[in-house]
């Protein structure tokens, strides 16, 4: 079972706020702290040090969930064999609730470090999903993917709500449904991001990513993790909640950090976003 | 071509385009601004990743021969590891063992291994203090931002190599400091032998030392030193 509430990604950058912010607050406002922590684990496994001292006091002290950037699921290349054995390892020494990746792929002939967007073709859709089945399969248990950010479709022979449902219903896996990731790509590639929404398996819904983007023209959003969520994507946020039922939702911010008083009031915000549907499914039960 | 040789292909094209997009030209149909995001948001990544890890290369090089020598290896190395901290490790192996570019600083593979070596250090998972003996051609430790001018920059290696014995300490701080063929070498065997009879009677011989009790006296001194400042257990 994932943990209710709010959460927040674990960055470099952030260690000492979230271990501070803990020690201070812990007995004073507990509801002031994320619900749960998310690490990635290819920037952790094979590390040493303080800071990775500090990511062991955390793990020890909250709900964590692991977000993986390099397995690649979407690839061509082999599957990393001896990667896979140590994403096991890290996800069990961190004690870690739901593991997930991205719907990509990020190496042909190599890695790049960042995420391409696979061809929305059944051949793709059948690839990818004997990955993911063959990395379930290894690592023992399910795995959520996450519905990317892309800016151009390369080979494009299906929609991306049909290619995402096939590969899902294919490997029989979760959801990590990023919701500023879908009014990115409503924006850039012409949808309406509430049918997108409306058109997914709620079951199969893990938990929820929600970030700031970058708005670079009217018709082109780059997800950047780098600014604070805007109100369209909160709005989206509170219309997935009606739709699929209130998930677990981590804020993800990678770069241009605020002082952190700041992210936790984003974080709180989520929790008023869940605490606000809860009260209309409740006002619908009254009547 | 087969269905799964297509999609195959089709990923390498987009991918080789990320890589070089002067090389290789983007799948067709594609949006010149789209693909540039693209182009941007990758290149940017990697650029900044080794900036951050190899700081002193990055300070000294102009931005046009960074630009060059960071497309260099997105294009032309292969890079396995899936850990972002050990990309840094690609790209030394790459400056090592793959690049090969006449008008290079002389000293760039050396730097690179040196400013890794310092990361690795780091992640190392043996028990502190534990002490790295590293030997340079060049003295890379001094190479940084005290050479204001590209034309200081040393173009020739010095007569004698340079010997660095990089520590991780017990509090986690990573220090170096400068030594001698002597115990560098001495750190070397110690690592591969058994007892310090053997290690000394060894010494004893690359040195052409006569008396290996006065020798091992000499040994058990520094080794005592070098305990007393932290550098090894």
């Amino acid at each position: 079972m994932l943990p209710e509430g709010a959460g927040l990604g674990v960055r470099r950058g952030l260690l000492k706020s979230l271990l501070d912010v803990e020690s201070a607050h812990l007995d004073a406002t507990p509801n002031f702290m994320p619900n749960f922590l998310e690490v990635t684990p290819d920037n952790w496994i094979g590390t040493a040090g303080s800071a990775t001292k500090q990511l062991h006091q955390l793990t020890e002290r909250f709900p964590f969930l692991a977000h993986g950037l390099s397995l690649s699921l979407g690839g061509t290349d082999p599957l990393d064999i001896a990667f896979i054995s140590q994403l096991k390892s890290f996800l069990s020494v961190h004690n870690i609730l739901c593991y997930s990746e991205h719907l990509s792929y990020c190496s042909a002939e190599g890695h790049l470090y960042d995420l391409m967007p696979i061809p929305f073709t059944d051949e793709a859709i059948k690839n990818t999903a004997a990955r993911i089945r063959e990395v379930q399969d290894r690592l023992g248990r399910r795995i959520a993917i996450e519905n990317v950010s892309y800016y151009a479709a390369p080979f494009r022979q299906l929609s991306e709500i049909d290619f995402i449902n096939a590969v899902i219903a294919e490997a029989d896996c979760d959801l990590l449904l990023d919701v500023n990731n879908v009014y990115v790509n409503s924006i850039n590639h012409g949808y309406d991001a509430r049918a997108f929404v409306a058109a997914l398996p709620p079951e199969r819904i893990a938990y929820l990513h929600v970030a700031g983007h970058y708005v670079e023209a009217e018709d082109l959003r780059i997800d950047t993790h780098a600014a604070a969520v805007c109100d369209p994507v909160w709005d989206l946020l509170a219309f997935t909640y009606r739709e699929t039922g209130i998930k677990p939702t981590l804020l993800e911010r990678d770069f241009n950090y605020p002082p952190f008083a700041e992210l936790l009031a984003e974080v709180q915000t989520i929790r008023d976003i869940q605490q606000a549907e809860k009260q209309r499914v409740e006002k619908l039960h009254v009547v | 071509m087969s269905y799964e040789q297509q999609l195959r292909e089709q990923q390498l094209q987009f991918a080789n385009h990320l890589r070089n997009p002067s090389l290789y030209p983007a799948p067709a149909d594609m949006e010149e601004r789209r693909m540039d995001v693209y182009r941007k948001l990758f290149f940017g990544n990697i650029s900044n990743l080794l900036a951050s890890t190899f700081p002193v290369i990055r300070s000294i090089l102009p931005d046009e021969k960074w630009q060059t020598l960071v497309r260099d290896f997105y294009t032309q190395h292969r890079c396995d590891t899936p850990l972002f901290p050990y990309i840094a490790g690609e790209f030394a192996d790459y400056c090592l063992n793959e690049r090969d570019v006449a008008d290079d600083l002389p000293f760039l593979a050396e730097l690179a291994q040196y400013e890794w070596s310092e990361i690795a250090l780091r992640h190392s998972d043996e028990a502190l203090p534990t002490c790295w003996p590293l030997m340079f051609r060049f003295p890379v430790h001094r190479i940084g931002a005290s050479y204001l001018l590209q034309q200081d920059l040393p173009q020739q290696a010095p007569e004698a190599p340079t010997y660095l014995l990089m520590y991780r300490r017990s509090d986690e701080q990573i220090k170096f400091m400068e030594s001698s063929a002597a115990t560098f070498r001495l750190l070397q065997l110690l690592e591969s032998m058994p007892t310090l009879d053997d290690v000394c009677k060894q010494l004893a011989i690359e040195m052409q030392h006569p008396d290996v009790p006065v020798l091992r006296m000499m040994v058990e001194d520094t080794l005592q030193q070098l305990r007393q400042a932290g550098v090894i257990k």
